[in-house]
């Protein structure tokens, strides 16, 4: 498929859904008059609705997605590995942790971007010790197995600060946490991660190149002239800070960095590096979609997001772990 | 005239020299090849000349720069490299994967986006892969991904191309049309120095040999002058008979 | 003779003295006497804890849950008096306890492990009605060997509950926990919101999210929530109190506070939450 054909789609759909998610609620409200809503015209009642209610949650979902798209395909470019994902390698379980310990011991209320900064700082923490660890791991399950104990060390503080933590309503803050979430997103709560969500895509736009020339393997790679130390850092680091947004914002949400670059990589010709920002687009469309399942689905309580997506995504995970065919199993 | 020379160059790890006190020339247009038996300090040397190792002591300098000086940006439009490790990460296209040989140019200019295009093509021609342009490595046999990788190799268009054991894993077949590419390469003006374990092949394509042995230098010098079955046991310590029939060594070992 | 008779009145009378025994033992069983009245009896979760502070004398109470002291619990000021205790296989053993009252402490084996050391246990559900109330209060009573005190306490109960006035038009309402959590129909905040003369606009059962929507194109005139101190203070970062739609409400309608202690448990003061939202709501409707 032709890049510009791609980017067309995948802007399409993503408006499409966008549009769709103010159109999605409990609330039936007829479609012109949420057409005219979405247009300025409308009384407040609707206006309050698909502005404060709707509109928020679905570009939370949004830009959620962009990031974790974008950080699952330039980790697997980084680790040259099709199942490196902030999620199963525990980034994102690091970041939960740190916007926790945050908020339990008070930090949150004093000083408002204590939260994103902490979860960031976490995120930061879990990409730097997988980087280090990613050179001595001599295999996929390696490291993979270390990131399954990464996430359950930092499951495990999460629920050692709960136990302690004086307040009994922590327990189900905490699985929130753990399972993911865009329901009660305010403008508020976005606009304090788009400075860390900008500066992570900066810092990752310039290393597109440098991820794509990966394929040859670090050795070749650097003799063409990348800065294999300096890659290594910024993807690091950028992936860390995107993450870290994405997790203070919605929760953990896993499995989305691996599905849309499993299935944008197909029709980017295998490039890691042209992968990202197509990865990044189709995982915001997946995540819109799937807050609107979660809207829709008749339960008492809201099924949280993070769920659907492990739904959706933890079978593709398996199939790719079944299916990793010949090409994967000699690299 | 560009040139890679290398001077007393050591290399020291723990209590062994992988290289000692070795010394070479690369010039213009030529073919060398780097034999020797395993362990005998081959792909250290090209590594030390890629700048990715650094020499205990000693100086390689390419156009009288030390290589520790240059940047790895400037050094790679320098030298190009095929790594014995031939593995890719993604099973792309032909195309691409050559493409990627052309990471470091610069492509602002309109002029620099038309030549490196042209580059491209003729790495493309010359490796034969123009049928094969938009296949998937994935689904390439042993000898085309090789030239795979060799085109990928030239279409950094550099004056030097350092390969360590291009021709393993390949048949006869495939190993002749490599040399052969790299031949028209050389005639083209590029310097190759090749770390190779097959003899014959070394010994009918190349330009010069460069004998090493425990990370010493054992001989050094034109096919002709430095061919010889007493070189061949000092070296690999296997006794050899040399033929020459036909524009072609023979060697047959007992 | 006289000794063969002397013999005969003996037997006689060991006869009487035996069947005597036998009998009046017969009868110690079927009538409750200080034996069985249980003297050594522990609460081991802060719901169970307010049955026994409240229905047992300070004879009886061998010691309640560690959470009988928090500010959620009722009856913390008495239970101060007394031992804590873990509801924990071993400690419960080793109290030789001869009634345990349990709501949901302990984890759901302590039952059978109870029983099977023969440790009789009375068992309060979770309560969902203030008639649930009332008959738990007359079975812990009676279990406690305290029935009058147990059938006073419902006599109260049931006419106070007859002294709220009802109003016809009942406002719509909302129940917000800091949890971001709110409740229909089948639980014991529902039923006191209704008794309150409040009518709850969520109609899922049980325990759902605050629905912001809801909120929007509901309107509920009332909000009753449950911390005295602010909300937002002690709700985790997903709470839908947080939300600008959900503070506006909190800000511009009538907000209910009412101590955590009446509901996070059904027992005899969660009247007092009823009483408290029908004054308030008389008042609401005056002004």
């Amino acid at each position: 498929m032709s890049k510009k054909k791609l980017y067309y789609l995948l802007i399409s759909f993503s408006l499409i859904v966008i549009f769709l998610g103010c159109l999605a609620g409990p609330t039936k409200i007829p479609i012109i008059t949420s057409l005219k809503t979405i247009f300025g015209i409308g009384n407040s009642l609707e206006h309050t609705i698909i502005w404060e209610i709707r509109m928020p949650r679905t570009l939370a979902a949004y830009l959620v997605g962009l990031s974790l798209g974008a950080s699952g395909a330039a980790l697997q470019g980084l680790l040259r590995n099709p199942l490196a994902e902030p999620g199963v390698l525990g980034v994102s379980a690091c970041a939960s942790l740190g916007a926790t310990i945050v908020i339990y011991y008070g930090i949150a209320q004093s000083f408002t971007y204590s939260v994103p900064l902490a979860a960031v700082s976490g995120a930061l923490i879990g990409t730097t010790f997988l980087a280090i660890i990613a050179e001595k791991a001599n295999s996929v399950t390696t490291l993979i197995l270390i990131g399954v104990g990464i996430s359950s060390l930092a499951g495990a503080g999460m629920a050692l600060l709960t136990s302690i933590a004086p307040n009994p309503f922590y327990l189900s803050d905490m699985v929130t946490w753990m399972l993911g979430s865009v329901a009660n997103t305010s403008t508020f709560d976005i606009a304090l991660c788009i400075p860390f969500l900008c500066v992570g895509f900066l810092l990752l736009r310039k290393q597109i190149n440098g991820l794509s020339v990966l394929t040859l393997g670090e050795e070749t790679a650097g003799t063409l002239g990348l800065n294999l130390a300096r890659n290594r850092m910024l993807v690091v680091l950028s992936t860390g800070i995107l993450t870290g947004a994405a997790v203070s914002l919605a929760g953990v949400i896993g499995f989305v960095g691996i599905v849309a670059p499993h299935l944008i990589r197909p029709l980017v010709e295998h490039d890691p590096g042209k992968a990202i920002v197509p990865s990044a687009l189709l995982a915001a469309i997946i995540l819109v979609v799937a807050d609107i399942a979660v809207r829709l689905f008749p339960t008492n309580s809201e099924i949280k997001l993070g769920v659907v997506a492990a739904l959706i995504g933890a079978p593709i995970f398996i199939m790719i772990v079944y299916r990793r065919n010949n090409f994967y199993e000699q690299n | 005239m560009s040139k890679i020379e290398g001077r007393s160059v050591t290399y020291r790890v723990g209590n062994s020299n992988l290289l000692d006190d070795v010394s070479f020339t690369l010039n213009e247009g030529e073919i060398v090849s780097l034999i020797g038996p395993n362990g005998a300090g081959k792909s250290t040397l090209l590594k030390c000349i890629l700048g990715i190792i650094k020499p205990t002591s000693g100086k390689i300098t390419l156009d009288g720069r030390d290589i520790q000086s240059l940047s790895r940006v400037s050094l790679a439009r320098y030298i190009a490299y095929l790594s014995q490790d031939k593995k890719l990460a993604w099973p792309g296209k032909v195309k691409n994967i050559v493409a990627l040989g052309q990471f470091g140019t610069d492509t602002n200019s309109t002029k620099s986006t038309l030549a490196t295009c042209s580059t491209l093509n003729k790495a493309m021609k010359l490796c034969q892969l123009d049928e094969i342009a938009n296949r998937s490595v994935a689904s390439l046999s042993g000898g085309e991904l090789a030239r795979v990788q060799f085109a990928r190799a030239i279409a950094s268009d550099t004056p030097y191309l350092l390969a360590d054991e291009p021709f393993a894993s390949l048949d006869l077949k495939h190993q002749k049309e490599l040399m052969k590419i790299m031949r028209t390469c050389a005639q083209q003006g590029t310097s190759n120095l090749v770390v190779m374990h097959e003899l014959p092949l070394a010994v009918n394509f190349s330009d010069r040999l460069i004998w090493l042995k425990n990370g010493k230098i054992v001989a050094e010098g034109t096919v002709k002058e430095t061919l010889t079955p007493e070189r061949i046991f000092e070296v690999f310590e296997v006794p050899s008979t040399i033929n020459w029939s036909g524009g072609f060594y023979n060697l047959s070992f007992n | 003779m006289f000794p063969l008779l002397c013999n005969n009145i003996t037997r006689v009378s060991y006869a009487l003295i035996f069947l005597g025994i036998t009998c009046g033992s017969l009868k110690a069983k079927t009538v409750p006497s200080a034996e069985h009245v249980p003297q050594r009896v522990i609460s081991i979760d802060y719901c169970a804890d307010q049955y026994l502070l409240t229905l047992g004398t300070s004879s009886q109470i061998l010691g309640g849950s560690p959470r009988s002291v928090a500010s959620f619990s009722f009856m913390r000021e008495k239970a101060k008096n007394f031992n804590k205790v873990r509801p924990t296989p071993e400690e419960l053993l080793a109290l030789k306890p001869d009634l345990i009252i349990r709501s949901f402490g302990g984890g759901i084996s302590i039952n059978k492990f109870l029983s099977d050391h023969k440790i009789p246990i009375i068992q309060i559900g979770f309560l969902d009605s203030l008639e649930d109330i009332n008959q738990t209060i007359a079975n812990v009573s009676k279990a406690l060997g305290n029935d009058e005190l147990g059938i006073a306490l419902v006599e109260d109960l049931n006419r106070r509950l007859l002294a709220v006035p009802n109003i016809k038009t009942k406002s719509p309402a909302l129940y917000m926990a800091a949890g971001g959590v709110t409740t229909g129909k089948g639980t014991l905040v529902h039923d006191i919101m209704s008794k309150g003369n409040l009518r709850n606009i969520v109609d899922t059962p049980g325990w759902s999210d605050i629905p912001l929507e809801q909120l929007v194109s509901l309107r509920p005139e009332i909000i009753v929530h449950s911390y005295l101190d602010e909300l937002t203070k002690n709700s985790g970062k997903w709470s839908a109190v947080h939300h600008p739609v959900t503070k506006r409400f909190l800000e511009s309608n009538t907000a209910i506070a009412i101590p955590p202690a009446l509901v996070s448990c059904g027992a005899w003061y969660s009247l007092d939450a009823v009483e408290m939202i029908s004054h308030v709501q008389r008042e609401y409707k005056i002004h």
